[in-house]
């Protein structure tokens, strides 16, 4: 199973820090196959950092900066290379060993799950609250 | 495996098998702030499912340079009810999420 990862640095956390979005990629690039980034602009050396270490940077040739821009294109170029898709931001830290989870669960895993989300905790808009009444246990 | 079924995951760490995301998943708006929200409702009313467990950890919950504040209203989840434990060795820091059923009080 391929597995590419793709990162999305979207004035987040790491925009312009690029000390913060090293220890993010370097947890995917330790155990994904490829790694490919979207940058939107920082000026702090990101994308030669990401060339230096064997990844491909892209950056919006438009101006459109939005997360959903740089979701799109990272994960139409990740989809065409690999199997799998690891779509992150860029202040999420894989814990090791994550590789395994993921391989081991799209192996398994039941055709109607479209998205296993490496992080429970994490909220998107009022998720938390719906969760208690819409949440429920998957075995894959 | 365990996981858990929600009815929206984090577009922060997804992952999915590519074929999905050409048939089902993409594209994304490109709308700053309203990107995963929409595409989980989408994905939820076509009766695929949506799971979450813990293999990262979130280091911008309450940084964002681009003024997300859903923290300021996002209530743990609480795991205490659902056999999900912590996927990968060791706790987060402050992540009491990860507390598998059987460390519960």
């Amino acid at each position: 199973m391929k597995i590419v990862a793709g990162m999305v640095i979207h004035n987040a956390v790491t925009h312009d820090r690029l000390e913060l979005a090293k220890e993010a990629v370097w947890s995917l690039a330790s155990e994904a196959d490829e790694v490919l980034v979207w940058d939107n602009g920082s000026t702090d050396g990101t994308e030669e950092w990401v060339a230096s270490i064997g990844g491909h940077c892209y950056v919006p040739a438009d101006g459109n900066t939005t997360g959903g821009r740089g979701m799109n294109r990272v994960s139409t170029a990740a989809a065409k290379r690999g199997d799998v898709v690891v779509l992150t931001a860029d202040d999420m830290i894989w814990r090791p060993g994550w590789r395994a989870v993921v391989e081991e669960f799209w192996t398994h895993a039941d055709p109607r799950i479209a998205v296993f989300c490496g992080c429970s905790r994490t909220s998107t808009r009022g998720a938390f609250r719906r969760a208690a009444s819409g949440s429920g246990p998957c075995t894959a | 495996m365990h996981g858990l079924i929600r009815p929206t995951v984090p577009g922060s760490a997804w992952t999915f098998r590519s074929q999905d995301w050409f048939d089902a998943i993409g594209p994304f708006p490109e709308v700053q702030g309203y990107d995963d929200t929409p595409t989980c409702h989408r994905l939820v009313s076509w009766g695929r499912l949506l799971v979450a467990a813990d293999l990262a950890e979130h280091r911008g919950e309450d940084r964002s340079v681009w003024g997300n504040q859903s923290y300021r209203y996002a209530r743990p989840l609480d795991t205490r009810g659902f056999p999900v434990t912590s996927t990968l060795p060791g706790r987060m820091v402050g992540d009491d999420a990860t507390l598998s059923a059987r460390e519960a009080p």
